[in-house]
């Protein structure tokens, strides 16, 4: 795997790009979309150890960090959704030219599924990838809130203190100082209502949902071919208790990586 | 400006270099920042992130990167410990800079295990002139129980006209409690955190930096409360040791391990730079 900075050079964007390690090369390149802040964290080495093995598979693959997330540039209180769909589409190009691949796919986890959805009306996509995806953006936003409020309380009873203005700020959650635009532009985000464009679509999830079975008829009704895959696991989006927990479902990722071998049967 | 890069053995290690904004003085220390435990380069919060690109705006180059098999560097086969491979790719890092820049005097920064590293590179590697352990190596003293048995203990002490009669009583009344608190405090090292090393050891490797006259920056979060409680706690645990101006020390009395809160980490960065500045002027 290799680290670089691409894009334009005032906005520089992080990436790492696997090559095909296998002896032949696919024609087909995958694009990973990583999750936000503090799922970032948490599934990076999740991640990673699906490039690696797409990779290995014959399909390279670069995963990079939009502006204003991980290494790229871009404090982040500048975080923009449009921002990061221009830097989606800057690593599709980016990604083509580095593997001269003829097609590309996109692999998103939680937001970054979202994101993926939101880019293929823009982009023509061949595969895509939703693990664990940010289906309503406005309950997405409140569950962070809550879950930072708890979390502050729960510190807060173990260092003997009692609520402190310090840690009780507005637009601070877990570590990250978000603007409120881009709180107001995830909320708004709802993939029931987002025309997805792909010629395949895979839907793995680690928790059974209303929500996952809605945007499973929802795909189903835009008549794309696609595969469901439910792992049960305690990865556990929602809960403080869990959010240290660096988790790594060894079967969603063989799932995406058999999905791109094997296709749609 | 920064810039990603390959090395090391096979070049299977990735790092990111923090360029000042102004340039500073030719061959000023590089900062490095290490893996905090699993956490990759980005740290936590992409806390690290924004302390390189803090450290480098006050001129100095500034390099974070991934030990192998965490984030963006590849697993390495090795026989060597985890703690050995560690000091050997935090030297390749080092060797690294070295040859791109001409530079051998480093600062090392480093969380929680990172911190545990950091000690050790400083110990087996002359470049390091410098070192900032965030949640570092800690050991009880007499002050330490005092403090935990009687939380009230720290502001009443303040207080008291004189302080020696009553460090006398509470000394009888926690001699009986003691012995059940240090095992309490050395299993929690072990499970929870590291194997702190033996305290003698810790003396000599303490007393081989300050002959080498490496500038020390302790900073604990209260989440440490089980090992540290008061700034003065490692100058009484070394008592033979002259750590004169080599030695900083913070306690962050908000703060959870990895500086969740925008205000902690607004003050672990300032803590830095002020250190930085004091120690390690930028005479650009």
């Amino acid at each position: 795997m290799t680290p670089f900075y691409f894009g334009d050079s005032k906005k520089q964007l992080y990436g790492v790009y696997h090559p095909s390690t296998a002896h032949s090369q696919n024609t087909e390149a995958v694009l990973i979309c990583y999750p936000l802040w503090r799922e970032y964290f948490r599934t990076h080495r999740a991640i990673t150890q699906l490039a690696n093995k797409l990779a290995d598979s014959g399909f390279p693959v670069l995963r990079f960090d939009y502006s204003a997330t991980g290494d790229s540039a871009g404090n982040t209180e500048e975080c923009s959704l449009e921002q990061w769909l221009q830097d989606i589409q800057t690593a599709i190009s980016e990604l083509k030219d580095l593997s001269a691949a003829s097609k590309v796919s996109i692999v998103g986890l939680r937001f970054g599924a979202a994101l993926a959805a939101l880019i293929s009306q823009r982009t023509q996509i061949n595969k895509l990838v939703l693990w664990d995806p940010v289906v309503n953006g406005k309950s997405y936003i409140q569950n962070m809130k809550d879950m930072h409020n708890a979390y502050v309380k729960q510190h807060l009873q173990e260092v003997r203190q009692p609520v402190h203005k310090l840690l009780l700020k507005d637009n601070e959650y877990f570590g990250f100082k978000l603007p409120p635009s881009i709180l107001s532009s995830i909320s708004e985000v709802a993939l029931l209502k987002t025309k997805v464009k792909a010629n395949y679509a895979y839907l793995c999830v680690t928790e059974e949902k209303p929500e996952f079975r809605e945007l499973r008829a929802y795909l189903n009704e835009q008549k794309i071919k696609g595969a469901y895959n439910f792992v049960e696991s305690s990865v556990a989006w929602d809960s403080v208790e869990a959010l240290e927990v660096v988790h790594i479902p060894p079967a969603i990722v063989q799932g995406i990586v058999d999905f791109f071998k094997n296709g749609v049967n | 400006m920064e810039k990603a890069f390959s090395f090391g053995q096979y070049n299977s290690m990735a790092g990111i270099l923090t360029e000042p904004g102004t340039p500073g003085q030719n061959k000023q220390p590089i900062v490095i920042i290490l893996n905090a435990g699993l956490v990759h380069h980005a740290g936590p919060h992409r806390m690290t992130v924004e302390l390189a690109r803090t450290i480098a705006s006050q001129g100095y180059m500034t390099f974070r990167f991934d030990l192998s098999a965490i984030g963006d560097s590849a697993a390495r086969k090795s026989r060597l410990s985890y703690e050995e491979r560690a000091v050997d790719e935090t030297k390749e890092a080092m060797n690294f800079l070295s040859s791109l820049y001409g530079v051998n005097k480093f600062i090392i920064i480093g969380l929680c295990t990172g911190a545990d590293n950091a000690h050790r590179v400083a110990v087996a590697d002359k470049r390091v002139i410098g070192c900032v352990f965030l949640d570092g190596y800690a050991y009880p003293t007499f002050r330490f129980y005092l403090y935990r048995i009687l939380p009230k203990a720290h502001k009443l002490t303040q207080k008291i006209v004189n302080p020696k009669k009553w460090i006398h009583l509470a000394r009888k009344i926690t001699k009986r409690i003691t012995a059940r608190d240090n095992a309490d405090t050395s299993e929690y090292m072990e499970n929870v955190y590291w194997k702190l090393p033996h305290k003698e050891q810790a003396a000599k490797e303490y007393a081989e930096l300050i002959s080498r006259s490496v500038c020390l920056y302790f900073i604990f979060t209260e989440e440490q409360i089980l090992s540290f409680n008061y700034t003065n706690q490692i100058r009484d645990s070394f008592k033979n040791l002259s750590f004169g101006n080599l030695l900083s020390v913070d306690l962050f009395a908000l703060s959870d391990h990895t500086y969740t809160f925008m205000s902690q980490q607004k003050l672990l960065f300032s803590g830095i730079k002020n250190w930085l500045g004091a120690n390690f002027p930028n005479k650009a």
